[in-house]
């Protein structure tokens, strides 16, 4: 379980290059179509973002963990 | 005599080590590709001439348009035994007639130099503040697990746009976005393993016989966290260079050189009017080394492994 | 005297996620004397403190308190104790500023211990696998400023062969050599720069039986042959019985009984040594087994006074019973054996350190009769000093406790029981 956290991390870096290839418009093509313009702002916030996405999923697998593995408890 | 024994025990190492890399078959296929792209590399930087290269750091040669002004325009030519990658054309009714045969053999040499030179650094950086990090402990371990959980947290494609950005669209610059996402890992890993090394007793033990600190991190610690790090610099050679051309492809450099990537991105503009060999010709040159140092690096892990070497 | 410690302490500090630091009380007040020449044998089982004590001896962890003076005439030795004895300060640290090692700064240290080495259990883990065995030898001579390299490297070659392996071992590395010939080297290592105390930890324990014979018999012939002290860290009463002079044996973490060979292991007299050697099988001897009940006490929170009370088959009224273990042993013969008597109101409340009270008691019940009748069997009972009927309850006042010390016997060892204190002391 512990490699779908690495997982997701690829999969999001992995978004920026399909929907550059697809020209699907999401988060990815904006990031790297705002990073071509030179444009500040939408870089550092889609930056912010993925890092969100990612520290949540990290933070949503390892709850997922204490709720599987009884034997792990935080204090 | 005893220097005697002493060179021929370490031959008999080296002898070992080669018997255990050779007995497995995929691995050595890996090294020979591998060896395919770095001599392809030195020979283009030495001398291009004898593969038929011309201006390696160039995808047009200069003048191209004026001594061949029938290229103007000239839709890609499928592979064929004058081209046997097939040409392709720089932009939509660009420049055409050229050759990717010859356009690959330039940018492997840069692409292999650019990997080595990125996973080098970032290990050597990495290790480095790994090793002392974990050997020191306190504040100064702790500040450094903080800051690459910092780089953890945003996915490597994303961080090296962002640094990128920062620091500029050249091909150094790529090289150096790179470094500073990949250093993390190396600090990481080097950090897990001298704290494990750190628990062996030979450490105490040389602590009783009085070697300092210093002593003691580079003659006990560093020979024993150095050998799997190779191992990892071997495998990561392949990763680096699929990111490499990766971060090329979605438009990274703001020059064009001839870069794997480079090349997958002329040629995605081409490929859906049907002139396919254009991306894939690229895309397999990548696969194939990505995929050789893989296999080298599984074969390399057995030779280090001492429980496969007995 | 080769070393002599005082009140050495290590108390390992665990952080808890949220709750203050607390600590881990591994050894406490030890006070280990090592005449020179001699060896010393230390027995404990696992986790009582020994190895911790021995790495303390020699700063491989940093002691906590007290004091480890090495290699201090007897006369000095002697005027130390009575500066401590009489709350002499000025004296006692101007002496432990000259001989304690605990003063030394690291530099001052890192000649010092070419005078002191240590061999580790684990022959696997205590050798650097990359390095080669002349350089594993060489290590202290140099690091230690004992000699130059050059001489080292020469030198590593005669230990190899005092030590009972080839000199063509010397370009081999460790893994190509078995259990027994790397613990060689490992005693090879610790003897290279001629140090005057060595310290070995357990040092057959991994090995197979028919090697640790050999092992032995080499260090015994070293201290002869270079008049070496020797601390024999162990679990194993045969290897002590074999090699050691004097014993000392410890106990969750403290000293618990001193004296020579002969007379700890023969006619052992604290408690827990009974229990220990009660353990050892003698050949032709047909013997009564003392099997302790529990487990060894969790050091974070050691139990108050002798720390061997909750398990000891003998231990009496000052042993250092607290409130606590006598209300849950009470509430469980009281809730178990006796329900029919007393019924299921009875309670136990804790009303102070030295005092308990029972309540909730239906019919003519007497708790003085219990405890009478269970005493016996159930030790903490003891601690019970008056029983008073009063109201609705009935009031128990305690014992309270007593710290042992390592009280001197008339044949010349210490035991750390109250059994043995001197009655000049005081009775209760």
């Amino acid at each position: 379980m512990t490699s779908y956290g690495y997982l997701v991390s690829g999969l999001l870096g992995g978004a920026v290059v399909i929907e550059e290839i697809f020209t699907f418009k999401g988060i990815g093509w904006w990031t790297t179509e705002a990073f071509l313009r030179g444009d500040r702002g939408v870089v550092m916030g889609s930056t912010l973002a993925f890092g969100l996405i990612l520290v949540f999923t990290s933070l949503l697998l390892d709850l997922l963990y204490a709720f599987l593995d009884p034997r792990i408890r935080y204090e | 005599m005893a220097t005697v024994t002493a060179t021929k025990r370490r031959w008999d190492d080296v002898r070992l080590s080669a018997t255990v890399f050779l007995g497995n078959k995929t691995a050595v296929a890996g090294l020979v590709i591998f060896l395919l792209f770095i001599g392809d590399a030195v020979i283009v930087q030495i001398a291009p001439g004898l593969l038929g290269v011309d201006n390696p750091d160039s995808v047009i040669p200069p003048q191209f348009t004026q001594t061949n002004p029938e290229c103007v325009g000239a839709p890609p030519e499928a592979p064929s035994w004058s081209h046997p990658f097939g040409t392709t054309q720089y932009g939509l009714s660009g420049i055409g007639c050229l050759d990717l045969l010859q356009l690959t053999m330039k940018a492997i040499r840069i692409d292999v130099a650019i990997s080595f030179f990125v996973v080098l650094t970032g290990a050597a950086i990495g290790t480095l503040f790994g090793v002392v990090s974990a050997y020191l402990g306190r504040w100064f371990d702790e500040l450094l697990m903080r800051v690459t959980d910092v780089f953890f947290s945003i996915p490597f494609l994303i961080l090296a746009l962002a640094v990128g950005y920062v620091v500029g669209r050249t091909l150094f610059n790529m090289a150096l976005a790179l470094i500073i996402v990949w250093w993390p890992l190396y600090a990481r890993y080097a950090r897990s393993l001298t704290l494990s090394t750190k628990e062996s007793t030979f450490i105490e033990a040389a602590r009783a016989a009085g070697s300092g600190r210093i002593k003691i991190m580079v003659f006990h610690i560093f020979p024993n966290v150095l050998p799997p790090i190779l191992v990892q610099i071997s495998l990561d050679v392949g990763t680096i260079i699929t990111i490499l051309a990766t971060l090329a492809f979605i438009g990274f450099l703001n020059v064009l050189v001839p870069e794997l990537g480079v090349l997958a991105n002329i040629g995605l503009g081409l490929a859906p009017l049907g002139y396919w060999w254009t991306v894939i010709v690229p895309g397999l040159v990548i696969t194939a080394f990505a995929l050789a140092v893989n296999l080298m690096g599984d074969g390399l892990r057995d030779v280090i492994d001492p429980r496969r070497r007995s | 005297m080769m070393l002599a410690t005082f009140g050495l302490s290590k108390h390992f500090p665990i952080r808890g996620a949220f709750r203050a630091t607390t600590r881990l009380r591994a050894v406490d007040d030890a006070n280990l004397r090592i005449g020179s020449e001699e060896i010393v044998g230390l027995v404990g089982e696992s986790g009582s403190g020994k190895s911790t004590l021995g790495r303390c001896l020699l700063r491989l962890i940093e002691p906590s308190a007290g004091e480890v003076l090495f290699d201090i005439p007897d006369e000095t030795l002697k005027e130390y104790e009575e500066a401590r004895s009489n709350a002499d300060a000025a004296r006692a640290a101007d002496i432990a500023e000259r001989f304690s090692l605990l003063r030394r700064s690291s530099s001052e240290m890192r000649t010092l211990r070419r005078h002191m080495n240590i061999v580790f259990q684990d022959p696997y883990s205590s050798l650097n696998p990359r390095w080669k065995l002349t350089d594993v030898i060489a290590e202290p001579m140099i690091s230690t400023r004992f000699c130059t390299r050059a001489e080292a490297d020469d030198r590593a070659r005669d230990l190899l062969r005092e030590v009972g392996l080839p000199e063509f071992f010397e370009n081999r590395y460790p893994h190509e050599l078995s259990g027994g010939q790397r613990q060689r080297v490992a005693i090879a290592r610790a003897i290279s720069t001629h140090p005057r105390l060595l310290v070995l930890d357990e040092p057959t324990s991994a090995l197979d039986v028919s090697v640790q014979a050999q092992i032995l018999n080499l260090l015994r012939t070293l201290r002869d042959k270079y008049s070496i002290s020797m601390l024999l860290i162990t679990h194993n009463i045969a290897v002590v019985a074999y090699l050691a002079e004097q014993v000392y044996v410890m106990y969750a973490g403290v000293i618990m009984e001193r004296g020579t060979k002969a007379k700890v292991l023969r006619e052992p007299q604290h408690p827990y040594t009974k229990a220990l050697m009660s353990a050892v099988p003698i050949v032709g001897e047909r013997k009564v087994r003392t099997i302790l009940r529990g487990d060894p006490p969790n050091l974070v929170d050691p139990p108050q006074a002798c720390r061997f009370h909750p398990r000891c088959p003998v231990a009496f009224e000052i042993c250092g019973w607290t409130a606590g273990e006598i209300a849950e042993d009470l509430e469980f013969l009281l809730r178990g054996k006796y329900y029919a008597t007393f019924g299921d109101q009875v309670q136990v409340v804790v009303e102070s350190d030295e005092r308990l009270r029972v309540e909730g008691i239906s019919g003519p019940s007497n708790v003085q009769t219990l405890i009478d009748n269970e005493k016996a069997e159930v030790r903490s009972l003891s601690g019970i000093r008056t029983v008073i009927v009063q109201g609705g309850g009935v009031v128990l006042d305690l014992y309270p406790p007593v710290d042992p010390i390592l009280y001197p016997t008339p044949d010349g060892r210490g035991v750390k029981c109250l059994l043995y204190r001197p009655p000049a002391a005081g009775s209760v």
